[in-house]
């Protein structure tokens, strides 16, 4: 059934033990779960749903490609990197660009599974003889820019790395993982579970081409996908700005988060935003066989630093009130070697500033530092604080749910997340959509799951339509099917790559008879595995909602000055998507009917073991 | 202009049914494929587009190492290293099976012939010669008889096949 695409193996790599076995997994699992996010939701569930906590030795990472990750497509390098995450304690994803996933498919896996916890610091060495734990004590400590350079010096220019740097070795729970360079696995602490694993990198090379069912069908559905991106005329903005254009429009649509979320515009967005980067970059750079270049390598004191992004001009940008694009990118460069998201980061940067406006922190709790907001000198030695865990440093690590409920007053007002992990840059109090998107995403305030904000600005701001709840699930599906099949979902988004090119390649990769809708019931499922483990972990309903402040302080500027998202419609929209998803409106979890339906008995059972719920 | 010149395999072929004597001047006597790659590192995204058409027109097969051009050090720069089709190839010097041949201005490996020792490798001084483990066999560019794949394959025209002369 399966010829081509999957390998069907994937390395267990027992730390504890320095132990590796090779897993042959059967077609009926790959299939199934699709690959990437969807195979790590289910080895999550079998192996460590029932963990103490993310820093537990049984916990486990998972480093899985997907079906179409190495095969030709546009953006086709796509490692997920899943694991119970420290940020949120559920389920916690992210994806991951750079050669990873391409080298670890060539050197003929699917994927790593790390289990256990190494002695000493180890990094892992993958190439087609299999996988080897090596002695890694000569990184640790080390940058992760500086021991990806290291490491390639040693290895060879050509390998392709993750690491950590100094915030996932000290556990900051919002630690990423870089991978070659300018790619990170940012969102929800990853690297501080590979530093609690004692990883200090993952180094790999393959050379083995992929199996593919039928190449000439991969190669012609490529090569129509290409031919579509690049007749677009809207690719010339991708090449000049890449996704800093986003800034100017979040700035235009009044959803430019700024000020730690006290406002919907920036007064200074001009100069964080794609034009000022189109002047300021030194080149255009883009994944894996992808026409659209996102990226832009810029220059700032010195450094080279592949970014910033969108993301990253709101976190270290305007929502710290930093005006100046030699500055964000400089922190972006800073996050980037320290290991920090720079998503997180900022918004716990934007956090402190706000309690230090309130004198919940004082001058002396962080080493004499001025933090009031757009003090970029601050900003740079804050995020070495939390990196190393200096002084207040060690609380601001813990995310801004701890710090706030530690701080005490008012601090809970500042902390901008959503199940503990920091929201990402859409301001949503005149976006019902987005808001829902954001309360109901599977690894916390994430906007990967569903970028609703498109569909307010379509629909109408005000709305809180029923087919908001209805969009908000369809995205919920395809957004994550990208992220099982390993490529990227930019092209799809921002130049409207039709969804059946990737039914089709995936049918030509593996020789696999699924259709599109086929393939977004496989999403489903998986959605609602992962909703299993978070209910199986103990969140409900209640944990599905947003930072007071978008219902109770309104937009103070701008067009839609006076704009807040309203309590009692926005339940009422959350009633409808549990009606739409077939879960449980108390509750918030899935319904045993609903898991039995999606091919998830053992999972029913399992939940409702207990006869909770 | 590109010019078109026949295809490596029946070249080869004619140059082997050839008399001993007749050898050398058959291989001058071929029209010159006057094409040159020129690569802009500027316009380069680093997205390897270029190498895995080259590896799907020689093996059919998904994988930019595969590739007899190889694109270096992105993200920072880009380097394009491909054969620069030497007037006194090393690689047909150091091939021991007489696998490697020129015609035409061009440089071609004859896979018939090739045992994938890897002494071409070795020799070519401009690692331009690359090597595929997976099928232990040297590949390099042959400029596709004269309409390049990569340059087809290149969306930005970082890579252009220029005629001279």
């Amino acid at each position: 059934m399966v010829k081509g695409g999957y390998l069907g193996k994937l390395a267990r790599v027992n730390l504890s033990s320095r132990e590796v076995k090779v897993q042959e997994l059967s077609e009926e699992f790959m299939v199934k779960y699709v690959g990437g996010r969807g195979w790590a939701a289910r080895l999550l569930w079998d192996e460590a749903r029932d963990v103490a906590e993310a820093f537990d030795p049984r916990n486990k990472l998972l480093l899985v490609a997907g079906p179409l990750t190495g095969v030709m497509a546009p953006g086709a390098c796509k490692l997920a990197v899943a694991s119970i995450s420290p940020a949120t304690n559920i389920y916690g994803d992210s994806n991951v660009g750079g050669m990873m996933g391409v080298e670890l498919k060539q050197a003929g896996l699917d994927g790593l599974l790390l289990e256990g916890v190494a002695e000493k610091p180890v990094y892992l060495w993958v190439d087609e003889r299999g996988v080897e734990v090596r002695d890694a004590t000569h990184l640790w400590g080390m940058g992760s820019l500086e021991a990806e350079r290291k490491l390639k010096d040693e290895l060879g220019s050509d390998v392709s790395t993750l690491t950590i740097g100094p915030a996932g070795e000290n556990l900051v729970h919002y630690a990423c993982i870089t991978c070659d360079y300018g790619y990170q696995a940012a969102r929800t602490g990853l690297g501080a579970v590979m530093g609690f694993k004692k990883v200090k990198a993952v180094a790999a090379r393959g050379s083995r081409s992929i199996p593919l069912a039928d190449p000439a069908e991969v190669e012609r559905t490529y090569r129509e996908m290409v031919d579509y991106l690049v007749s677009d005329a809207r690719i010339k903005v991708w090449w000049e700005q890449g996704l800093m254009q986003v800034v100017e429009w979040a700035q235009e649509a009044s959803c430019l988060p700024s000020f730690n979320f006290r406002s919907g515009l920036f007064k200074h967005a001009g100069r964080i935003g794609g034009v000022a980067t189109a002047e300021a970059k030194r080149r255009d750079v883009a994944c894996y066989l992808c026409p659209m270049a996102c990226r832009k390598l810029m220059e700032a004191r010195g450094k080279l630093v592949l970014g910033p992004e969108y993301e990253t001009a709101v976190f270290l940008g305007s929502n710290v009130g930093v005006a100046s694009l030699e500055d964000v990118a400089y922190a972006n460069w800073l996050c980037d070697d320290l290991g920090l998201d720079v998503i997180s980061a900022g918004e716990v940067a934007a956090f402190a500033m706000e309690c230090y406006e309130m004198g919940l922190i004082r001058r002396e709790d962080v080493e004499g530092l001025d933090l009031s907001f757009g003090n970029s000198e601050a900003l740079f030695k804050l995020l070495e604080l939390i990196a190393y865990r200096r002084g207040l440093g060690d609380l601001l690590a813990r995310g801004v749910r701890e710090a706030a409920s530690k701080l005490g007053g008012e601090a809970w007002r500042a902390a901008m997340h959503v199940k503990g992990l920091e929201l990402t840059g859409y301001d949503v109090r005149a976006a019902p959509a987005m808001a829902l998107a954001y309360a109901t995403a599977d690894i916390g305030a994430h906007h990967n799951r569903a970028w609703a904000i498109t569909y307010d600005l379509k629909v109408g701001r005000e709305s809180y339509g029923d087919d908001k709840a209805g969009w908000v699930i369809y995205l919920q599906h395809v957004r994550p099917l990208f992220d099982c099949l390993g490529v990227c979902r930019l092209p799809w988004v921002e130049l409207g790559l039709s969804l059946d090119h990737y039914a089709k390649l995936y049918v030509a990769a593996t020789g696999v008879k699924l259709c599109l809708d086929d393939l977004l019931r496989a999403s489903e499922r998986v959605y609602n595995l992962t909703r299993a483990i978070a209910a199986f972990r103990g969140l409900t309903r209640a944990h599905d909602t947003l930072p007071a402040r978008f219902f109770e302080e309104p937009l103070p500027e701008g067009p839609l000055k006076g704009a807040k998202l309203d309590r009692q419609r926005f339940e009422r929209l959350l009633d409808k998507y549990f009606e739409l998803r077939g879960w449980d409106l108390k509750t918030g979890w899935p319904k045993a009917d609903k898991l039995r339906e999606l091919g998830l008995s053992d999972v029913a059972e399992e939940l409702y073991r207990g006869g909770c719920g | 202009m590109t010019v078109s010149i026949p295809s490596a395999k029946k070249l080869y072929a004619r140059w082997v049914d050839a008399p001993l004597r007749r050898r050398e001047s058959w291989v001058v006597t071929f029209q010159q494929l006057k094409l040159e790659l020129h690569f802009d590192p500027s316009k380069c995204l680093g997205c390897r587009a270029c190498q895995v058409a080259c590896a799907y027109r020689f093996f059919k097969v998904a994988n930019a190492k595969a590739s007899g051009i190889k694109i270096l050090g992105t993200p920072f720069n880009a380097e394009a290293n491909v054969c620069k089709q030497c007037l006194d190839p090393k690689c047909l010097e150091g091939c021991g099976m007489e696998a490697i041949y020129k015609a035409g201005g061009v440089v071609y490996i004859d896979y018939n012939s090739c045992t994938g020792c890897g002494a071409c490798v070795e020799a070519c001084p401009f690692g331009s010669m690359n090597w595929l483990e997976e099928r232990k066999l040297p590949v390099k560019c042959d400029l596709c008889g004269g309409s390049p794949a990569c340059v087809k394959a290149c969306p930005t025209g970082a890579l252009e096949a220029v005629s001279h002369g």
